[in-house]
């Protein structure tokens, strides 16, 4: 289901059939402008579709001027039912996503885009379990509203898995975690810390890692593989 | 949380237009770290219909030095005001209130602005589902005074809330001089917190604010906090002690009344004197004078009086 998910939502993948879809929605309820807005920015071919929309009640035909290839920045627009249709990037794959003002981003990642890594536990800023990083800053997903991320690019436990496979494997050789639901917190906050500070002591490590919170009381173990990731790093791996 | 309206205004003199279009229930998101709490929680009476986000701002995150003050954007986080190596060096007590405040996460998102201006923490303000209608909800009675106060004020209940302030950078601002620049006026930071029941602040609705301005500063400070964990939690008290070149003594406790409680008596005694440990403890024993205790039911917060001397005390003798 999340591959499913993953595959229709993210750009690299869809067909430009589905894109032109997700787009008429929003330029069918931002009418005239919105569509000048986005046709304006994309440059390159343009053509006229038509696409069905089954949104909010009965279908309704929309006809929409779009271009072939995205490639820049869709721009932050707002819809007439103030939803906003934010653009960015998870793991390096851009995300066009229309979304609800009262929609945080971590509804956005973990429910509708299937970035299962990031975990809720307090819902409310105070254990780190849903720690993405948002342009290089570990940031809590359940204290940060989706329409805010527009144009920025996230990493999530799973793109920090494939592009730092020194840190995992640090954190499984050191056990660092027993029931495991804190520990793509840890990771991403860790990751930040590394990409910041390539050599971190022990009190560094203390300090970077205070928000996250382990009910298993795996803290200690955390120092040494941190410790580690950052010596295999080094070495370039 | 419920639904609701957003904005993302490119100038400041946008949003304060929708600001004032939008008189009722409006609130300006910064970092949004205090504010997506509340509607979480459902705390405020009347849930927000509108929030004012400024985010997509440009210029209101940067720090410089520039015609002889520190300028900081409201929109800087705190993490980057905690790292930043002017601020380290010559403002120690403004990098080291920020450095502990929240947790690593919050910082990162938390901004300076949203820090000084942020709801109190009162546990019956932010009972969920508006439980407590207090005097800060427009109601007419403060729960704490007759209930658990154990983290309640110690100044100033003759203003009836018993909350208290809970900013961490607040004092080091405060001892620091800061300035307060807004879409419409500049003043000193101390007037920024009134008694005004339910505001925190006495900006007015549509009043943005957008820098702070530090006059240079030379000499020494220092900040500390005392709180049940190192990280995230609240102050239950923190200070903050700077002491100029020339001998001005500026003293400032926070967590302690409805705003912070700048020690002007503690800073009598220290004024033009060789600190040492009697007078540090002095400074302490004269700032508590005033302080009064709330006899809630069985909890007292009477250990805080106590715990405001020792910061006092450690933050004159980190002056040294």
């Amino acid at each position: 289901m999340t591959e499913k998910k993953n595959k229709k939502k993210s750009l690299g993948e869809i067909s430009r059939r589905e894109f032109l879809i997700d787009a008429g929605i929003v330029l069918g309820s931002t009418a005239a402008v919105g569509t000048a807005a986005l046709a304006s920015s994309c440059g390159g071919k343009t053509e006229t579709v038509t696409s069905t929309v089954t949104k909010d009640g009965p279908s309704k035909t929309v006809t929409t001027t779009v271009t072939d290839v995205v490639e820049k920045l869709v721009p932050l627009s707002c819809t007439e039912d103030g939803q906003w249709v934010i653009d960015f990037k998870v793991n390096g794959k851009r995300f066009v996503e229309i979304v609800e003002p009262n929609e945080t981003l971590h509804h956005l990642l973990h429910e509708k885009l299937g970035f299962k890594s990031i975990k809720t536990f307090c819902s409310r800023g105070g254990c780190g379990s849903c720690s993405v990083l948002i342009d290089g800053r570990p940031i809590l997903s359940c204290m940060t509203f989706a329409s805010s991320v527009h144009g920025k690019e996230i990493w999530t436990a799973e793109g920090i898995a494939t592009e730092m496979p020194a840190l995992i494997d640090a954190y499984v050789d050191n056990e660092c975690m027993q029931c495991g639901y804190c520990t793509p917190g840890f990771i991403v906050t860790a990751a930040a810390l590394l990409k910041r500070n390539s050599d971190p002591t022990t009190d560094e490590i203390r300090e970077a890692l205070a928000g996250n919170l382990c009910r298993c009381g795996t803290y200690p173990v955390h120092i040494p593989a941190v410790k580690e990731a950052a010596k295999a790093l080094k070495g370039g791996r | 949380m419920k639904n609701f309206k957003q904005y993302y205004p490119t100038t400041v003199d946008e949003a304060a237009k929708i600001l004032k279009e939008n008189p009722n229930d409006t609130y300006i998101c910064a970092g949004g770290t205090d504010i997506i709490g509340v509607m979480k929680d459902f705390i405020l009476p009347t849930y927000p219909t509108a929030l004012v986000s400024l985010d997509r701002i440009p210029g209101l995150k940067e720090i410089k030095e520039e015609g002889g003050f520190l300028t900081i954007g409201a929109m800087v986080p705190l993490e980057d005001i905690a790292t930043n190596d002017l601020i380290k060096s010559k403002y120690a007590c403004l990098a080291e209130a920020a450095a502990r405040t929240a947790s690593p996460h919050l910082r990162e998102s938390g901004t300076i602005g949203g820090n000084l201006c942020q709801m109190t923490r009162c546990w019956y303000f932010r009972h969920n589902n508006d439980q407590f209608h207090c005097l800060r909800k427009g109601g007419d009675t403060c729960y704490a005074l007759t209930g658990d106060a154990r983290f309640h004020s110690i100044f100033g209940l003759t203003k009836m809330c018993a909350a208290v302030n809970p900013s961490d950078t607040a004092p080091a601002m405060v001892v620091l001089d800061a300035k307060v620049v807004t879409n419409k006026r500049e003043f000193g930071i101390e007037e920024l917190w009134g008694f005004a029941v339910p505001g925190s602040t006495k900006l007015e609705h549509d009043e943005i604010i957008t820098c702070f301005k530090i006059p240079a500063f030379s000499g020494k400070s220092c900040f500390y906090k005392a709180a049940i964990r190192k990280t995230i939690d609240f102050p239950i008290v923190n200070g903050a002690c700077a002491i100029t070149a020339s001998g001005d003594v500026k003293i400032c406790v926070n967590a302690v009344a409805l705003s912070p409680h700048r020690c002007k008596e503690a800073e009598a005694v220290v004024k033009g004197q060789t600190i040492t440990e009697s007078l540090a403890e002095k400074a302490g024993d004269e700032a508590a004078k005033k302080a009064t205790v709330i006899e809630g039911t069985g909890t007292t917060n009477e250990y805080k009086i106590q715990m405001m001397k020792g910061i006092i005390k450690k933050v004159v003798l980190g002056c040294k």
